[in-house]
């Protein structure tokens, strides 16, 4: 297995989404590499995003908690490294890299989903605790209550990349989903 | 009675007579407290076209249902009256602990009515009530007057007073209690000084019956443990309400230079993190909150340096700051700390100044008319000798006390155009360009231009729902929806019940109706579950509007400065958006259940709120 923080993982990290990116047909599958790195690059050509997250500052980490009947036999982490509006990348990482992030967004694969599809509001998911900042800080919390705005845009890109998710998918397809998660755990520890 | 104390006083100023009243069960049930009540009252004993600073007006102050019980924020009471501001139904709520000691002290409210010979203050200690005369205290601001109360009375008493600005009978006078806490809006304050009331003063230890104290505790310890993890509670922790000012202008709403933009260059200057950086000592909250918005204060620099007071809230700093075009905090804080002093409004006060600023700098006033004055936007000097003036009805200050909506009147050439009020009301700083709905919300409120009568702001502005009531989401705040009139109504009337129990509307984000209602009916034992919730708020309003529309008001009045239904903002993200009202307004009626012409309630809506007994005063002399 590759080692997370080393160039290794890395390069090779960048590999499968390109080869992915070739191999696969857009409108890609949500929560696969090369799904990701459309939304990375989603954020980082948004002009409005720039403009009312230009005070953000740290990482936001969504976490996808498992859910085998929706093909997720694992939690998913997606590390969105963010900066004064600017987004550096947007990466699957492992269970342990993820914890580590700023804000740890956690929530039930089926939330996250109804979310990106806009038929919930991030910021009530929030407020509500069905998403919860992991773990709940007073500071961070509030940080978030001030960027609600800059949340809203993320999830609404994250929800233009794509409308195709995983337990969406025909049976051949989900084995497909399935097995590339397995490869990544693999791999890459995701 | 569970909840309420059962009992009001009566307080006949011109005769100097005291009178202890019960207040029916059933009267409570329909209207419960706090605002609800005392629109009730108002509505029954005010005769319409009295004149608000006359006689005949009531004043009547009333803490909520649920005020001083372990509830979260269970400390507000109401000030309802007619304004001398708009010439319709007034009402103003405020914090602080006051509220909470009038109804230990074993009253749930007072009437007042009449207009006292001489300048008198009530004092109640434990239900024994008595009027004493204030000679001595007129002529003094809020914390003068409350310092001097308290050594005569004793440190325990707790004090509401006006300051000078409601003896001068400031159209936009409020009344402060806990020092810093406003009464603000509506010029309730100027109704007080009318009477030559110029204090209460309360005290008591009476306690508050509950009906099933077991699961009213129950549900307010759960209600505490849901706002502890709230990352909408951090947020205004953190920051006070001051957190609004980025979300707001980044959205390109943040009324700028008399809102002739929405787009404020200085904001990081002014914001929460300014706030927190220049004048923070520590946050504060009132009686009950776990929240804390308040924020204890003192500047550090420049010529006021050594100024201690509270705040200053979003408001202040929209209206003096960005709206008067001054990036000073330090000078915002004192208007802030002077308002509280006087008894300013400090929504109506900022407003004020930065209407007059634009008239000066459209030549509608001169330097010789402002005598001697140079009121250019920017200048905080001018800006805090405004404030002084104001208060003291002193050369032009007589002018800018009257409010944005007579000074255009008098004025004319076109300021009216520009004179940013809804029914005399000064708006708040959201400018509904940049969130269409939240102008609809400004041309019905009850009392006028009004934020927080349906603050959707929240869902649209602050992208924050607000979990009371089922469905708040706004989808583009820069379309016109007219389906989405409807989280208007909902929000009005969800957020007239918290007035009326006595509850923070900020946690209408954070706790939905059920738990509210719990709290209702665990408190009172009354069947109380989320349909009566919700059928409460729209009686209450309901009964409100047909107070208006019984003064003369009526569906032409539901509209808003031309600035805003004519102007397209010229900058920012909502740039060359003008407000379509029109498109909201018959479906808001439709929701309603008002007539679209008149605007009236009508009979059925009436009839089925319970209100049959109104219909023929709305509807007299008509078939
Ligand atoms: S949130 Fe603020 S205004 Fe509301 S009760 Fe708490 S301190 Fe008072």
């Amino acid at each position: 297995m590759y080692q997370y923080g080393t160039k290794e993982w890395d390069e090779n990290y960048a590999k499968i989404v390109e080869e992915r990116k070739k191999s696969e047909q857009k409108p890609y599958i949500v929560g696969t590499p090369e799904w990701v790195s459309e939304f990375e690059k989603k954020i980082q050509g948004d002009e409005r995003y720039k403009e009312i997250a230009k005070n953000w500052e740290g990482s936001v980490v969504l976490v996808l908690k498992s859910d085998p009947q929706a093909g997720l036999d694992n939690d998913i982490f997606i590390f969105i490294d963010l900066w004064h509006g600017e987004c550096h990348s947007v990466r699957m990482v492992p269970g342990e890299a993820g914890r580590n992030g700023d804000y740890v967004l956690e929530g039930e694969y089926e939330r996250w989903k109804r979310i990106m599809k806009k038929e919930l509001n991030v910021v009530k998911e929030l407020a509500t605790r069905k998403i919860k900042l992991v773990p709940f800080e007073f500071r961070k919390a509030a940080k978030l209550t001030a960027a609600a705005q800059a949340s809203i845009r993320l999830v609404d890109l994250s929800g233009q990349v794509s409308d195709i998710f995983p337990d969406d998918l025909e049976s051949e397809k989900v084995k497909a989903f399935k097995a590339l998660l397995k490869e990544l755990k693999t791999k890459f520890g995701i | 009675m569970f909840g309420l104390m059962g009992k009001i006083l009566r307080v006949n100023l011109t005769e100097g007579k005291i009178l202890k009243e019960e207040i029916p069960e059933e009267m409570a049930k329909k209207f419960l407290g706090g605002r609800g009540l005392a629109s009730k009252y108002l509505f029954d004993e005010n005769r319409p076209g009295i004149d608000p600073l006359g006689p005949e007006n009531k004043l009547i102050f009333m803490s909520g249902l649920v005020t001083g019980t372990a509830s979260p924020s269970a400390s507000r009471y109401s000030v309802v009256t007619k304004s001398p501001l708009t010439n319709i139904w007034a009402q103003s709520s405020s914090g602080g602990r006051w509220g909470v000691d009038l109804k230990h002290s074993g009253f749930d409210g007072i009437i007042f009515e009449g207009i006292s010979e001489k300048p008198v203050y009530l004092v109640i200690d434990n239900e024994k009530a008595e009027l004493r005369d204030a000679t001595d205290f007129w002529g003094k601001n809020v914390s003068e007057t409350t310092k001097l109360l308290k050594q005569k009375l004793g440190e325990t008493f707790n004090v509401a007073s006006i300051g000078i600005a409601g003896e001068n009978l400031v159209k936009y006078a409020a009344i402060m209690n806990d020092l810093h806490r406003a009464a603000g809006r509506c010029g309730v304050g100027a109704v007080m000084g009318s009477k030559r009331l110029k204090a209460i003063a309360v005290r008591g230890a009476r306690k508050i019956q509950i009906a099933d104290e077991r699961a009213f505790k129950k549900v307010a310890d759960k209600q505490f443990e849901l706002l502890g993890e709230s990352i909408l509670s951090a947020g205004l922790e953190a920051y006070g309400t001051t957190l609004v000012l980025d979300m707001v202008n980044v959205c390109g709403g943040l009324p700028t230079r008399n809102w002739q933009t929405g787009v404020c260059s200085f904001v990081e200057k002014i914001n929460g993190e300014a706030l927190s950086e220049k004048v923070l000592v520590r946050p504060v909250g009132c009686f009950a909150c776990p929240i804390k918005c308040g924020r204890d204060s003192e500047i550090r620099k420049g010529p006021y340096a050594g100024q201690k007071g509270e705040g200053p809230e979003y408001e202040t700093v929209g209206t003096f700051g960005a709206m008067c075009d001054i990036s000073d905090f330090e000078a915002i804080t004192m208007a802030h700390y002077l308002c509280n002093d006087y008894g300013l409004d400090t929504i109506s006060t900022g407003s004020t100044i930065a209407f007059i600023m634009e008239c000066f700098e459209k030549g509608i006033i001169t330097k010789e008319s402002a005598g001697g004055m140079e009121i250019y936007f920017g200048n905080s000097e001018t800006m805090i000798k405004l404030v002084h003036k104001i208060a003291k009805r002193e050369g032009v200050g007589d002018l800018l006390a009257e409010g944005t909506r007579r000074i255009a009147q008098r004025l004319g050439q076109g300021s009216e155009r520009f004179a940013m009020n809804v029914k005399g009301l000064e708006l708040p700083a959201y400018d509904s360009r940049g969130a269409k709905i939240t102008g609809l919300a400004f041309a019905t409120a009850n009392r006028g231009g009004d934020h927080i009568t349906a603050y959707v702001q929240g869902p649209t502005f602050l992208a924050t729902p607000f979990l009371v009531i089922e469905e708040s989401e706004i989808k583009d705040p820069l379309q016109e929806n007219p389906e989405e009139a409807k989280v208007v109504k909902d929000m009005e009337d969800a957020l007239t019940v918290f007035d009326a129990a006595g509850s923070c509307k900020f946690m209408g984000m954070s706790l939905d109706a059920k738990e509210w209602s719990d709290i209702i009916a665990t408190l009172t034992g009354w069947e109380f579950g989320v349909e009566e919730f919700r059928k409460t708020g729209e009686r209450i309003y309901n009964l409100e509007r047909a107070f208006n529309v019984r003064e003369g008001l009526t569906r032409a009045d539901d509209t808003l400065p031309k600035r805003l239904l004519e102007e397209p903002l010229p900058e920012g993200p909502a740039v060359g958006q003008v407000n379509k009202l029109e498109i909201f307004l018959d479906p808001y009626y439709e929701f309603r259940g008002w007539d679209k012409n008149t605007g009236k309630p009508t009979p059925e809506k009436l009839r089925e709120l319970g209100l049959k007994e109104i219909i023929n005063q709305i509807y007299k002399g008509e078939k």
